[in-house]
Parts: C-alpha cells; sequence; structure tokens
C-alpha cells in the first residue's frame, strides 16, 4: 500500500470503488428486492438455489369468452425475447410484469394443445414408472401461443383476444431433508384487464 | 522430450514480449469469446476489432481503441446489468484497468495491482454471498445441484445414484417447473454418499473462496501472499474443470497471471497452460450445439 501512495491513484483506485459500489448495490437489491442472488455483478453465483434457472412465470389467462386458457410464451420463434425473459426473473419488478401483462393482454393467440393430455404423453414417455397422477391436480385447459401474420390470415375467427391475464412469479424451494422441491411464491401477482 | 523442450521455447517466445502487451493480447482474447455482445453484428465487430488489435501491434496497447472497447462493453454491461452474468462484470472491471493501464506510465504495475484486488474482491463477494445465503453449511445447494445439474451428475453416479434415477429427477423438475401454480412437489432420488459428498464440497468451496479472498486482498501477511498463487490455481484445477464455467474460468486465470510476479516462470507457465484446456473442457457440452447449428446450415444445401 506504502507503493501505491506514492502513485497516481487515478489508476487504481476507480476498479476497486466500482467494484464494491455495484457489489454493495446488489447486495442491497437482492436482500430487500426481488433480484437473485447470482445476478447484478454481486458474484453471488452458486450461493443458493433461488436464481433465474428455478424462477417460473405463470400466466393465467381468460379469454374473451370467459374461458380460462394457458399461455405458451417460451418456445421458438415467440415473439417474447429472451433477453426479456431472463430480465423478468433476474429481478421480477412490478414495473416489468405490468408492461409484460399489457403485452400478452393485446397480443392474439391460437390454441396449441390441451395440457393435461401434453403433460400425462410427457410423463408417459419419460417417466413410465412414475407414480405422478396428473388428473389429480391439473385443470383441462387449452394452450395458446401467440398468433403470427400466417395465422392472421388463415385462422382469422379461431384467433383468441384476452380478457383478463395475471402474472405470478414462484421460485423453486429444496428441503434436503425431505429431498421434496416444492414451489413457493415470490411476490404478489399482477393483474390487468382489458 | 522434444515435445517438452518445444513447449519450453514456446513459453519463453510468449513471456519475452513486454508483459503488458501479452496481458492486453489475452484481454482481447477473452473479449472475442466472453464480450457477451448482445447481437452478431456487435460480436462480429468486436471481434474483428480485437483480431486485429491481437495481430497488429501498435493498436494492441492504443489508448484510443481501449477507451472505445472499454465504453462499449460498459455501455451494455449497464443497459443488461440484470441479465449479464458475473463473468461479463469481471471482464468490463478488467477492460476498465487496461485502459486505465494504457494511459499511465507504469503499464504493467497498473494492471499487476488491478488485477490483484479484482481477484480478491470477485471472491472476497462469492464467500460473503455463500456465507449469507446460508445454504452452504447443511450442503442443500451441493446436494440440489448434484442431484439435478447434468454438468457434474457423473459425481452422483460415481457415489452409487444409478443414471436413470438422474434422469428421472430432472425431469420430475421440468414438469414442476411446467405448473408451478397447482401446489405440486416432487421427491428426488438421492443417496446417503451424496448428502455427504455435497457437505464436503460446500464446505471445500467456502474454505478456498475465503484463502482466496484473504490471501489476495492482505499485503502485509507475507506466507499468505506467497500462498495465493498456489491457492488460485488449485481453485481453477477443482473448480472449473469439475463444473465448467469457460467464461469465468478464462477471465480468473488471465487475471492470475496478470497479477503474478514475472520472474515466477512455473507460475506464469501454469495460468498459461490452464487457458487452453479451460476451453477444451466445455467442448462435450457445445458438441451437440455446434452439431445442430452445422445441420441447421447444410440441411438446405442437400449435403
Amino acid at each position: 500500500m506504502k507503493e501505491i501512495s506514492k502513485r497516481r491513484l487515478v489508476y487504481y483506485l476507480p476498479v476497486p470503488v466500482i467494484v464494491i459500489a455495484v457489489a454493495a448495490a446488489q447486495i442491497y437489491l437482492a436482500t430487500f428486492g426481488m433480484l437473485a442472488s447470482s445476478e447484478g455483478g454481486g458474484f453471488g453465483m452458486f450461493s443458493a438455489i433461488d436464481s433465474p434457472e428455478v424462477r417460473l412465470i405463470d400466466i393465467q389467462a381468460i379469454d374473451s369468452d370467459g374461458t380460462e386458457i394457458d399461455i405458451e410464451y417460451n418456445y421458438q420463434g415467440s415473439p417474447v425475447s429472451e433477453n426479456l425473459i431472463k430480465k423478468i426473473k433476474s429481478n421480477p419488478e412490478r414495473q416489468l410484469l405490468t408492461d409484460f401483462a399489457d403485452y400478452l393482454l393485446k397480443a392474439r393467440y391460437v390454441s396449441t394443445h390441451d395440457r393435461k393430455e401434453f403433460l400425462r404423453k410427457k410423463i408417459e414417455s419419460e417417466s413410465p414408472d412414475s407414480e405422478w397422477d396428473v388428473g389429480e391436480k391439473v385443470t383441462d385447459v387449452k394452450v395458446y401461443r401467440f398468433a403470427t401474420n400466417n395465422d392472421k390470415k388463415e385462422l382469422g375467427a379461431s384467433i383468441v383476444r384476452l380478457n383478463e391475464v395475471t402474472l405470478q412469479m414462484w421460485k423453486l424451494t429444496y428441503d434436503q431433508s425431505t429431498r421434496r422441491v416444492s414451489t413457493e411464491k415470490l411476490g404478489e401477482p399482477v393483474v390487468l384487464r382489458e | 522430450m522434444r515435445l517438452i523442450e518445444r513447449l519450453d521455447s514456446a513459453f519463453t517466445y510468449l513471456l519475452s514480449q513486454p508483459r503488458h502487451l501479452l496481458v492486453l493480447r489475452l484481454t482481447l482474447l477473452a473479449l472475442l469469446f466472453y464480450g457477451g455482445m448482445p447481437s452478431n453484428l456487435l460480436k462480429a465487430l468486436l471481434g474483428i476489432l480485437c483480431g486485429t488489435m491481437i495481430i497488429y501491434t501498435p493498436l494492441t496497447g492504443s489508448r484510443f481503441m481501449w477507451v472505445c472497447i472499454t465504453s462499449v462493453v460498459t455501455f451494455y454491461n449497464a443497459f443488461y446489468w440484470e441479465i449479464y452474468s458475473n463473468y461479463h462484470y469481471l471482464l468490463t472491471y478488467w477492460c476498465i484497468a487496461c485502459t486505465l493501464a494504457v494511459f499511465s506510465k507504469e503499464e504493467d504495475s497498473v494492471l499487476k495491482w488491478n488485477a490483484r484486488v479484482l481477484i480478491g474482491l470477485c471472491f472476497l463477494f462469492a464467500a460473503t454471498w455463500k456465507i449469507i445465503g446460508g445454504e452452504y453449511f447443511d450442503g442443500t445447494l451441493q446436494h440440489f445441484l448434484f442431484l439435478i445439474d447434468k454438468r457434474i451428475d457423473v459425481f452422483s453416479s460415481l457415489l452409487g445414484l444409478e443414471n436413470d434415477a438422474l434422469a428421472q429427477n430432472r425431469h420430475l423438475l421440468s414438469v414442476l417447473k411446467e405448473n408451478p401454480a397447482v401446489g405440486l412437489g416432487v421427491t428426488l432420488n438421492s443417496s446417503t454418499n451424496v448428502h455427504y459428498l455435497s457437505i464436503l464440497s460446500s464446505y471445500y468451496t467456502i474454505l478456498i473462496e475465503s484463502l482466496i479472498a484473504v490471501s489476495f486482498l492482505s499485503f502485509h501477511v507475507r506466507f499468505l501472499e506467497k500462498a495465493r498463487d498456489t491457492l488460485l490455481i488449485v481453485f481453477i484445477v477443482s473448480v472449473y474443470f469439475i463444473l465448467p464455467v469457460p467464461g469465468f474460468g478464462f477471465i480468473v486465470t488471465l487475471l492470475g497471471f496478470a497479477q503474478s510476479s514475472p520472474e515466477s516462470r512455473k507460475i506464469n507457465i501454469a495460468y498459461l497452460l490452464l487457458l487452453i484446456p479451460l476451453q477444451i473442457s466445455t467442448l462435450p457440452m457445445m458438441m451437440p450445439k455446434l452439431v445442430g447449428t452445422l445441420t441447421s446450415y447444410l440441411l438446405p444445401l442437400g449435403v
């Protein structure tokens, strides 16, 4: 340190000062806000299970007929960018969720598949020995994706609009003693109506 | 023997160039691979810029070029602050340090000091988060990772957990992720040995990260100062080869080289040597992606 004090501090101080300032802000946001500890430059990678990878965005939507539908937003060709999804999962601020809900409310959708059937097939094909009964808890709703311009031209009548959308963030939690993974709400839901 | 001699002369040649130029070139290489630009056009532009600066020596230490590069990298880091990985931050800080160095008259010293403090602070915050996060002392996080993370499940397999059980863990988790709101829960397959391994690896990680932080940030404790390179090399080998994080691995190794004493030839060579296998260790993971990309280009051509 003696050596440094003799030299010009302008070359030696800025980097550590910036690192400490950013990390302090990140610790504050992750502790008192909803920023994931692994994000934001605080070097909290691999420090907790809660990270964008185990955060989930649950979208509950009701179409213009009053029917509950499921929206799939994360697929190849989706107009919702990977960056936006990661941003929401990293730091699900209320304003960001509201903007996303507003976008979803204004978009148009087409049906893709039946959720219950989709899950049953997935479990049967990947884990035939699983004792899971999908029928117990998963409600049988139709899954929709964003309508493309082609869909709009060809399927005009079956294009669906939303009347209400609810966004709720969830995170996975893990109890090592029981080896059980479950979901836990992260923040309050955002509800928007047409 | 001839191979060793050739390698030795190659390292002699590498290390004979001005040290700050070698560090700047390695930094440009890191930017080339891990610059994290948001679009392909920007990635290509940064690639051309870095490639030119690596090859054309008068540009390697150009103040103007470093200001340009650092401005761009810092701007995108600030713009995408929520989604940029920690190694992007580390690279941004290091670019700022490189820019300060090319403006100073004592490049080597500025690079060396900033690299040392950067490693120290990075490990200090990493260890702090692990301690305050509370999931390390009972091994919870590591246990979870050993049961679901494909990159490290080989250790769970070696400790008696069957591959089918691990595949089922991942599958159950993916189903749970699709239905977070219905109040489901899944029980993961595990074994007692995996539990012990989790606790062992948790304490090892906290211990070595804390020791690295202390050894790099203490300027008066001689024995810690002497041990810092060994500790960092042990960490790189024991962590980044097991859990490949190539971006972080490359940048931490580069910083390790930049802060090491030019007189410690063996340490210098060890850091340089580590840069190569660190990248190769990720090849098995990258292969499916590479094959997929190639196929997507070749199929339309009827190849």
